[in-house]
């Protein structure tokens, strides 16, 4: 479907990865499209979009690796740069364990992200089953780590002046798009019960 | 919205609940939207919040207030969260930070003269404690009040992260180091500032609770006398710590009500919602998160009571309980309204505006 009159939009504020990306609702009114516009074969379009948001899955891991690491860099220079109670952030052991805690989450989160790839890759079946627990796991690690983050820089990390800051609320999205956590948990448990389903890789 | 219930609220809560409903329904409400998207800082909203003795309902009727225990003032302030969290902010800064603080270590002009009108929401006032340099270590801050002749103080340094801070307060209870550095807490002054030249301000965009004017302060050699100490000299850290307290509790039932609201959105979402053909309301897992989101705000419910009548009862060990509550309700009310946004998928996410 080409951009045309017969396409009604109307825009979403977003709580985050606001910008380009340009939310909106989209109202199809009488749009003609021709039998050269069909992708793949009629009534095999689910397929389509659920072998799309497999491979997509592991973009949205790569944004939650992406954004965390950002979270955790920032976290960490400014534990070495400020002082509370008379020496650096860093030197309390709280602080050493949450970072510590942003750091175990972050690899974990990347070894899954990059195993779901590699499978895909390597054209291996299994490759459904990571994307999704991939997914699942760093949408959640994300959120966890960009709000320990946010509280390591404290009031400055709840300032739009920080990455934090809007981490925090893109991380929040990728709970929710491409497959909810609750979403992953249903393909996970089908996998689990009903072994991997057929897919062309 | 869920209802408030609990042994330990009297009649005269309840009736108090809903004064407080009602007048959040018709000046906040309509507002709260706006608050949010637009920064809007409602300053007419706390005139009328004011004008009904909500503002800072702790104080005696005759200073503006409700003649509230501290338990009514925390339950009106979950009650005005419901509606608007950057409000319950609002009203926990003016009414206990600044407002009490006033009454309780004022002299007689500033108890006579400036509370009656800051519970009134005439006049706005902010507590400027935290600085660049120290937010938890407050007891290290660095603006300096120097005596000089004549009874006259002078005030030079920095403020940050000031509610209602920059372009509204027309008062400032400022915090200020009157002696060295290393006597930390043991040389902290607070004095009455009124809005004046010498002090600078630019706003900081925040996360959340917008629209309550969150700013960065200078103050430039800004004179005051010896009649705007409030308490004594160097008794100053004492002050900024019992307000805090009190905006402990408050600060728990911001959570509190927010908590609630999202409960009440994501309930009423999912019993008009299905999903893989049947009712949400049909599913498990929504059951269970509705369960655990209710059982959560019961018990952020309990612990917020139970530290307000820490207070009213004079318990000596108040101050742990109101650590105890914020500490608690902050966690589990992010955990609640985590679940709700989930819950509600993309609408909460995300609101149609055109
Ligand atoms: C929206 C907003 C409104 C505010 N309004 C006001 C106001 O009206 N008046 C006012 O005076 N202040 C106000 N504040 C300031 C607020 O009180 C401070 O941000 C808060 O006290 C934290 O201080 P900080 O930001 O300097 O963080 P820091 O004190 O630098 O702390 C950074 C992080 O390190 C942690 N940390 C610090 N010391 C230790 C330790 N010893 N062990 C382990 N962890 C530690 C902290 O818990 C935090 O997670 C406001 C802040 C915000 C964000
Ligand atoms: C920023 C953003 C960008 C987006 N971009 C696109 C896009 O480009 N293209 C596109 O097509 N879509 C897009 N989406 C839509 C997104 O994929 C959906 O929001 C998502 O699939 C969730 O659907 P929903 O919001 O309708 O929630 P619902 O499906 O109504 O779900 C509500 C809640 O119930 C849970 N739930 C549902 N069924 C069950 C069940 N059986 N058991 C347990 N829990 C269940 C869900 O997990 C969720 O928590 C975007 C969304 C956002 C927020």
């Amino acid at each position: 479907m080409r951009r045309s009159n017969c396409v009604e939009v109307s825009k979403l504020e977003m709580m985050g990865m606001r910008g380009g990306a340009g939310e909106a609702e989209v109202k199809f009114n009488d749009c003609v499209v021709g039998d050269d516009d069909v992708l793949g074969k009629v009534n095999e379009g689910f397929k389509i979009a659920m072998v799309t948001l497999d491979l997509a899955r592991i973009g949205i891991s790569g944004v939650a690796v992406g954004l965390s690491q950002g979270v955790l860099d920032e976290a960490l220079e400014w534990a070495k740069t400020r002082t509370a109670f008379g020496k650096p952030l860093i030197d309390w052991e709280w602080i050493q364990f949450q970072l510590a805690d942003m750091k175990t989450k972050l690899e974990i989160g990347r070894t899954v992200t990059y195993k779901a790839a590699w499978l895909y890759d390597n054209k291996d079946p299994l490759f459904v089953l990571y994307a999704s627990i991939a997914k699942l796991y760093t949408a959640q690690m994300a959120v966890e780590i960009a709000r320990d983050g946010v509280q390591i820089l404290g009031g400055f990390g709840y300032s739009k002046e920080s990455f934090s800051e809007r981490a925090y609320r893109d991380a929040k999205v990728l709970e929710i798009a491409e497959g909810t956590n609750e979403a992953q948990k249903i393909v996970i448990h089908r996998i689990l019960t009903r072994g991997l389903p057929e897919v062309e890789l | 919205m869920i209802p408030i219930r609990h042994p330990s609220l009297t009649k005269e809560h309840e009736k108090f609940i809903e004064l407080v409903d009602e007048l959040s329904r018709r000046f906040i409400e309509p507002v709260a939207d706006k608050i949010d998207r637009e920064n809007y800082y409602p300053r007419e909203v706390i005139r009328e919040l004011g004008k009904n003795g909500v503002l800072a309902p702790i104080l005696p009727r005759e200073y503006g207030g409700y003649g509230m225990d501290v338990l009514g003032t925390a339950l009106s302030i979950e009650v005005i969260s419901r509606y608007s969290g950057s409000m319950g902010i609002l009203t926990e800064v003016q009414g206990f930070l600044v407002t009490d603080a006033f009454y309780t270590y004022g002299n007689k002009q500033m108890k006579e003269e400036l509370v009656p009108k800051l519970a009134r929401g005439e006049l706005i006032g902010s507590f400027a404690l935290s600085e660049p340099c120290c937010g938890s270590d407050a007891a290290a801050i660095e603006t300096k009040a120097e005596r000089r002749g004549g009874g006259e103080w002078v005030i030079n340094g920095k403020k940050m992260w000031i509610t209602q801070g920059g372009l509204y307060a027309d008062v400032y209870i400022v915090f200020t180091r009157t002696g060295p550095k290393e006597a930390r807490h043991r040389a902290i002054t607070a004095f009455l500032v009124r809005r004046n030249k010498c002090i600078e301000a630019s706003p900081i965009h925040v996360m959340g609770i917008r629209g309550t004017g969150t700013s960065e302060l200078t103050f430039n050699d800004c004179v005051v006398g010896d009649d705007d100490v409030v308490g004594k000299v160097n008794e100053g850290f004492k002050i900024a710590m019992e307000a805090l307290n009190l905006g402990r509790i408050a600060v728990a039932s911001v959570t509190l009500g927010l908590s609630e609201a999202a409960l009440t959105e994501a309930l009423e979402w999912v019993r008009n919602r299905r999903a893989f053909d049947q009712p949400m309301t049909n599913l498990e897992w929504i059951q269970f998160q509705l369960a655990d989101m209710m059982a959560y705000i019961e018990t952020m419910r309990s612990i917020v009571y139970d530290a307000a009548l820490h207070f009213d009862r004079k318990y000596e060990d108040y101050y742990a309980f109101a650590s105890i509550a914020k500490l608690t309700a902050v966690l589990l009310g992010m955990d609640v309204i985590r679940r709700a946004v989930q819950l509600t998928g993309l609408m909460a996410f995300g609101a149609i505006v055109s």
